[in-house]
C-alpha cells in the first residue's frame, strides 16, 4: 500500500502502472508488459483493474451494464456469457440484487463496489485502487474496505493508495511511504507504523494519526 | 375573394410549405452529420484535422448565411457547373448550420468527464468504442436542448433560400401578396384588378424607369387599372408601379 502526503506522487505511480501516463525515465514492468516501450504498452489495456476515487461509473448504464460493457465490446463475449460473469462479479461485492439499478440510484459505497466489480470482471492480473474510499461518507468506507480485504484474502495482487491508516496497517503486506516523488521508506506495516526510521515518515504519521 | 384565387393561393402556400419542410429535413440531417464530424475531428482528429475543423466552424459562423448560399449557388455556376437550387439551398444551410451544430456537439463531448475515458481505456475499450458506447450516449443528453434550438433556427433560416430563387413558404406567400397587392384577403375589386394588372404592371414599370414621359401610355395604363383605382379612391396619376425584382412587383403610391 502506498501512503504519503498529497502531491507526493502516489497517484502518479498508479497512473503510470495502469498505462494512463508514461514515465519520463526508467523501466516499468507490469504483468510482464514493458510499459516504457510505447509499441507494447497498449498490451496492458484490459488486463489490469483500476478503481478511482470518483468511481467513474457509466451513468447511462445499469450496474450490470457497467460491468458487462467491456466484456461485450472489448472481449467480444456473448451477451449471455457476459451477463453470467457480470452477475458473478456483482455477487462478489455483495450487489447481485442491485444489478438493474443505475448508478444514481445507488449509495456512494454501492457505486464504488460496482466499480470494483467492473474492474474484477475482466479478470485482471493486478488491481489498482486510487484513494477508493476518499470520496465516501465515513460510515460507508467500511463496506468498500471490507470488499478489498476479501480480494486480498483471495490472493489478488493489489496496489492501493489510501489515506485510511488503520486499513493499511491491518491489510497491507507491504507499506510504502512516498515523499516528494520518491519512496522515502518501505517495509512491513508494523515496522512502518510502529517504528518508522525516516524523519518524514514520523512527521507524516504523527500528523495523520494524532489529530 | 374569388374561390379561384383562394385555391391558387392555397396551392402556392402548400407547395411552399412542402419545400420548406423538405429543405429543413435535408438540412437538419446534413447539418447534424457535418456538425458531428467536425466536432469529432476537432476533439480527436489526427494530424491537422482539428485545425481544419476549427477553421470551418470559425469561417461559417462568421459568414452570413445569405453569403454562404450565394457563394454555393452562383459560385458553382461560375465554374460552369449547374446546381439545382434545392441542392444548393440544402448544401448551404447544412454547411452553415453544421458549423453551429459542431460547437454544440463539441461542448457535449467535452462535458463528458475525463475519468470516463480513462476507465474505458483501462478496461480495454478502444477510443472508437469508448466514443460510441460511453461518450456519445452521455453527450446526447447534454446537447439535446441546444441542438433543438439550433434546428428551430435552421427551419427559420430556410426562408432565406428564396433569395437564390427557391420557392419555399415565405416566397410563396410573398408571391401572393405581390399579385393581390396587399397581404390580407382582398376586396372584390382588388382581386379583379389583379386579373389584368400583370401586363399593365410590367408596362407601367417600364414607363417608370424611362421617366413617366408618355402621357398616352399613362392614359392607357389608367384605363386598364380603373377598377383598382376606383376601389382605392385614388387618382390615376398617383398610381405608380415599381418593379422590385424579377417575377414579383408591388404597387406603390407616388408623392
Amino acid at each position: 500500500m502506498l501512503i504519503g502526503a498529497s502531491g507526493s506522487g502516489k497517484s502518479t505511480v498508479l497512473r503510470i502502472m495502469s498505462g494512463l501516463e508514461t514515465a519520463d525515465a526508467g523501466e516499468v514492468w507490469v504483468n510482464a508488459v514493458p510499459l516504457h516501450d510505447a509499441r507494447r504498452a497498449r498490451d496492458i489495456r484490459g488486463h489490469v483493474g483500476m478503481v478511482f476515487q470518483q468511481f467513474n461509473l457509466f451513468p447511462h448504464k445499469t450496474a450490470l451494464g457497467n460491468v458487462t460493457l467491456a466484456l461485450i465490446k472489448a472481449r467480444k463475449m456473448s451477451a449471455a456469457d457476459a451477463r453470467k460473469r457480470g452477475l458473478e462479479a456483482l455477487d462478489r461485492v455483495g450487489l447481485a440484487d442491485r444489478a438493474e439499478h443505475y448508478p444514481s440510484q445507488l449509495s456512494g459505497g454501492q457505486q464504488q463496489r460496482v466499480a470494483i466489480a467492473r474492474a474484477l470482471a475482466v479478470e485482471p492480473g493486478i488491481m489498482f485502487f486510487d484513494e477508493a474510499t476518499s470520496a465516501l461518507d465515513p460510515e460507508l468506507v467500511g463496506e468498500v474496505t471490507e470488499v478489498m480485504r476479501g480480494l486480498a484474502r483471495d490472493g489478488m495482487t493489489m496496489v492501493v493508495v489510501t489515506h485510511e491508516m488503520g486499513f493499511a496497517r491491518k491489510t497491507a503486506d507491504r507499506v510504502v511511504f512516498m515523499d516528494k516523488g520518491v519512496i522515502a521508506e518501505q517495509g512491513a506495516p508494523e515496522q512502518i507504523f510502529v517504528n518508522p526510521q525516516n524523519e518524514r515518515t514520523r512527521q507524516f504519521l504523527h500528523r495523520v494519526l494524532d489529530h | 375573394m374569388s374561390s379561384d384565387l383562394l385555391l391558387t393561393s392555397l396551392s402556392i402556400l402548400l407547395q411552399g410549405l412542402l419545400m420548406t419542410l423538405l429543405l429543413s429535413a435535408a438540412s437538419i440531417v446534413g447539418g447534424t452529420l457535418i456538425g458531428l464530424l467536425a466536432a469529432v475531428l476537432r476533439s480527436f482528429g489526427p494530424w491537422g484535422t482539428p485545425r481544419i475543423a476549427r477553421l470551418y466552424t470559425e469561417l461559417f459562423r462568421g459568414t452570413p448565411v445569405l453569403i454562404t448560399l450565394m457563394l454555393i449557388y452562383f459560385g458553382v455556376s461560375y465554374f460552369g457547373y449547374a446546381i439545382d437550387v434545392f441542392a444548393a439551398g440544402a448544401l448551404g444551410l447544412s454547411i452553415y448550420q453544421g458549423a453551429y451544430i459542431a460547437e454544440v456537439f463539441r461542448s457535449g463531448i467535452e462535458a463528458v468527464p475525463k475519468g470516463q475515458w480513462e476507465v474505458s481505456q483501462i478496461l480495454g475499450l478502444s477510443k472508437t468504442q469508448t466514443f460510441f458506447s460511453v461518450a456519445l450516449p452521455q453527450t446526447g443528453k447534454i446537447v439535446m436542448p441546444p441542438l433543438i434550438g439550433q434546428y428551430l433556427s435552421l427551419i427559420k433560416d430556410t426562408s432565406i433560400v428564396s433569395m437564390i430563387g427557391m420557392s419555399e413558404l415565405m416566397h410563396g406567400g410573398q408571391a401572393i401578396v405581390d399579385r393581390v397587392g396587399k397581404p390580407v384577403t382582398g376586396s372584390e375589386s382588388r382581386s379583379k384588378s389583379m386579373d389584368w394588372s400583370p401586363c399593365c404592371i410590367s408596362s407601367c414599370a417600364f414607363r417608370y424607369r424611362s421617366g413617366c414621359a408618355t402621357m398616352i401610355e399613362e392614359g392607357a395604363c389608367c384605363h386598364d387599372q380603373r377598377h383598382y383605382v376606383e376601389a382605392d379612391h385614388q387618382s390615376c396619376r398617383r398610381q405608380q408601379v415599381v418593379r422590385r425584382h424579377a417575377g414579383s412587383e408591388e404597387h406603390r403610391p407616388r408623392r
